[in-house]
Parts: C-alpha cells; structure tokens; sequence
C-alpha cells in the first residue's frame, strides 16, 4: 500500500512526483512541465540569484513550495554567488525584473503546495476505498 | 506592457496547474485548460477594467 506522506513529501521534493508515485502519470506530467517552466523563468529571469534564505526575504516562504530547486538554489547558488540580489538591483538594470522573477517563483512555489497537497489526498482517498 | 505579457504567462501556469487538479475521468485535460484560461483571462480583463474605471474617475487617471 502507498504511503501518503511519502506522496506528500515527494510532491513537495519535486513538482507532480508525488503525482506519479499515487501512479497519475499524466498529471504528474503537467504538474511537472507547468510549475517548472514557471521555476526556470523565475531563475532564469533572477540571474540565478533570487533565491536565499533571510528572515526579512518572505519571499522565501513561498518559493520553499518548491522543494529540492529552492534548496539547490538557495544553498548552491548562494554559495556561488555571496550576494544576493537585492544588493545589486538599486538603479541597476535588474532593478525591474527582480519582482517579476520572483512572482514566477512564488507562483510556482505556492501552486506546488498545493500540489503536493492534492498527491496526499490522492493517496489518502485511493487506500480509503481499498479498504 | 511587458509586465502584463509576464502576467499571462503567470495565468497560463495557474490555469495548466488547476485544470490539471480538476480533470480526472472523463474530461480531457486540454478542454478544460482551455477553459479555465479563458476564466482567468476574462476574470482578469474585467477586475482590470473596472479597477481603470474607478481609477479615472476618482482622477488617478489624468
């Protein structure tokens, strides 16, 4: 019998693999090519460098939705690159598109939790009827 | 203008990600992505247009 904090925890991890443990396949698929396309651009758009741990950065709180990308990207990136963004960004040129990368993360972060969320009761709903 | 090309892009993955939790059975997924595209997209223009409106009339907009 399939686990549901194993779902929950894998749909948190990664974006619809908690989908394709419960054995959605294409859900997972969607879950999977959406919310990542949102996380890359967010990346992508960030410089790579949008993404750290700070208390007063609640930003954060939401891109946690994503899992293993916002702990690689927080943690390894940060690593390479000691500063974070927002020191760059007062009159630069990413001065503009700092915010819109982090709505795609925050976006993609909060639609995860949700995600994960529905992989859960999935599970949940699936062993209920077995037994 | 930019901004608001990045606020569909944002719709679309909202709509990709909640038609996605809704099809189950029957319905096909493009169907009903499609469909709640088109919700966000026209529930957005409508709150846009009447937040322009009480906007210009309040005199925000010269």
């Amino acid at each position: 019998m399939k686990n549901k904090y194993a779902a929950l925890f894998l749909g948190w991890l990664v974006p619809g693999l908690g989908h394709f443990y419960a054995g959605r396949r294409q859900k997972a698929a969607v879950f999977f090519i959406a919310i990542m396309a949102s996380t890359a651009a967010g990346l992508v758009f960030g410089g790579f460098r949008n993404v750290y741990f700070r208390l007063d950065h609640y930003q954060f709180y939401a891109e946690i939705g994503n899992g293993f990308l916002t702990l690689f990207a927080s943690s390894v990136m940060g690593l390479i690159h000691a500063r974070p963004i927002e020191s760059m960004t007062d009159g630069g040129a990413l001065a503009g598109i700092v915010p819109i990368a982090d709505l795609y993360l925050m976006i993609a972060g909060l639609l995860n939790f949700v995600v994960a969320a529905n992989a859960f009761d999935t599970v949940a709903q699936e062993a209920r009827r077995q037994q | 203008m930019t901004r608001l090309v990045h606020l569909l892009a944002v719709l679309i993955v909202v709509a990709a990600v909640t038609s996605g939790l809704k099809v189950d059975g029957g319905k096909t997924f493009l169907r009903e992505f499609a469909r709640s595209t088109g919700t966000l997209v026209a529930f957005y223009a409508g709150v846009g247009a009447v937040v322009f409106l009480a906007a210009w009339f309040l005199g925000h907009i010269n």
